[in-house]
């Protein structure tokens, strides 16, 4: 019987975790953003920072990973696709939109993709239907103390 | 005050040491803070290290004598934590909407918001401070003219030019052995994070520390120093290794208590 109630347990507890959010970022603002040229573990990773952004806060978007295992999966679409979505312009967002998204982010109830401005910047976007590799990124944003 | 041994001789036979100032903070940790498992734990640890016992003393009950309060209460999204003089006392404020914060950085922002009572009394006790034997000429050496409309902020920004010039090192330094004594586990696991060719491949030094608390310095014409300084690659510069160290944070845990 207690496995039983054990099972029910476990299933309702599986059933009651929300799936996190998604929001799509599009880095439309590409110069304002620069490379971070620091070499990283991992070939592929990479960061990208807002700088001069409020008071001199920066912004920083990592898209990195603990172990291969941890390496998030990449989503592709055009920008067509994308443009059904809800999407979210980085030029339109101010730091508090930045800083709630960090938050939510950190309590993984929402997975945030970007379109980097290295792609979305360069001639890709003028190619029709070009299928644009969207990033799960981590977001830090600096604080005052 | 406080004193090591027995000053009037004695099994020391007459050696009299040096008189250590008592710390200058008693401070009392509110409800909010204490009701937080986590956030309690992470004082609680705080308390035990050996910076933070030079210079307060932290308590529970709400006896007099205490001058300085700490809480956690909303704030503005772009700040992790504040210290203002309210009514006589020093009230350090911890952002609650970052209560999610790494425990890393959480001790840090305490940390931090710490040093600001420290020197507000320590100016006012002629420049008596474990932190700095010579505060008062340091301090003098860096005020700047008075600009700012707003003389809190005027005065944050001279205490973090002093900070940055000052005292960075021993806060780096006491950040670092808090997580290596206090929070073990995630210490060796940033460490291990952090054994690649351009990361820390000999282990942790203060270096990562240290740029942990630059980010509130900027402005600063310390940051501004660091900030300018190049170098020809393979070879890292400063501000390089800053961002690469607070793009690592990510991975820091908030387990404390657990």
């Amino acid at each position: 019987m207690w496995k039983l109630i054990l099972l029910i347990e476990l299933m309702r507890y599986s059933f009651s975790l929300e799936e996190p959010q998604i929001a799509f970022i599009v880095i439309d603002d590409c110069i304002l953003w620069e490379k971070t040229s620091y070499p990283k573990r991992f070939p592929e990773e990479f960061s990208f920072v807002k700088k001069e952004f409020k008071n001199n806060h920066w912004l920083m978007i990592s898209y990195s990973w603990l172990d291969q295992t941890d390496k998030p999966i990449n989503l592709k679409s055009t920008l067509r696709e994308l443009s059904k979505q809800k999407l979210k312009y980085s030029s339109s967002l101010e730091y508090d939109d930045w800083a709630r998204m960090e938050i939510e982010s950190s309590k993984k109830t929402l997975k945030v993709y970007v379109l980097t401005p290295s792609d979305f910047c360069s001639q890709k976007r003028f190619e029709f239907d070009h299928q644009f590799e969207l990033y799960e990124v981590f977001l830090i944003l600096s604080k005052d103390e | 005050m406080r004193y090591y041994g027995n000053a009037s001789g004695g099994s020391l036979g007459g050696y009299s040491p040096p008189e250590v100032p008592e710390p200058k903070l008693i401070v009392y940790v509110d409800t909010s803070i204490t009701n937080d498992s986590r956030l309690n734990c992470i004082v609680n640890k705080l308390a035990m290290s050996d910076f933070i016992k030079n210079i307060a003393e932290f308590t529970n009950t709400s006896e007099a004598g205490r001058n300085t309060l700490l809480k956690a209460s909303p704030l503005p999204m772009d700040r992790n934590g504040q210290t203002q003089r309210v009514s006589g006392l020093y009230e350090i404020t911890i952002n609650s909407n970052y209560f999610n914060n790494k425990d890393l950085l959480i001790a840090r922002t305490i940390l931090h918001e710490l040093v600001h009572p420290e020197i507000m009394a320590a100016l006012k006790a002629n420049g008596k401070t474990p932190l700095d034997d010579n505060c008062i000429s340091n301090y003098n050496q860096l005020i700047g003219i008075y600009s700012s409309k707003d003389p809190l902020a005027w005065a944050n920004d001279q205490h973090h030019k002093y900070m940055a010039e000052n005292l960075l090192y021993k806060m780096g330094s006491a950040l670092m052995d808090f997580h290596k004594n206090h929070l073990t586990e995630d210490f060796m696991k940033l460490q291990t994070l952090m054994n690649y060719p351009v990361g820390y491949p000999k282990g942790l030094s203060v270096d990562f520390y240290i740029n942990m608390f630059w980010g509130s310095f900027k402005g600063t014409h310390a940051f501004h120093v660091m900030e300018s300084i190049t170098t020809i690659p393979p070879i890292l510069s400063p501000l390089d290794k800053f961002r690469r160290d607070i793009e690592k944070t990510q991975y820091l845990t908030n387990l404390c208590g657990n």
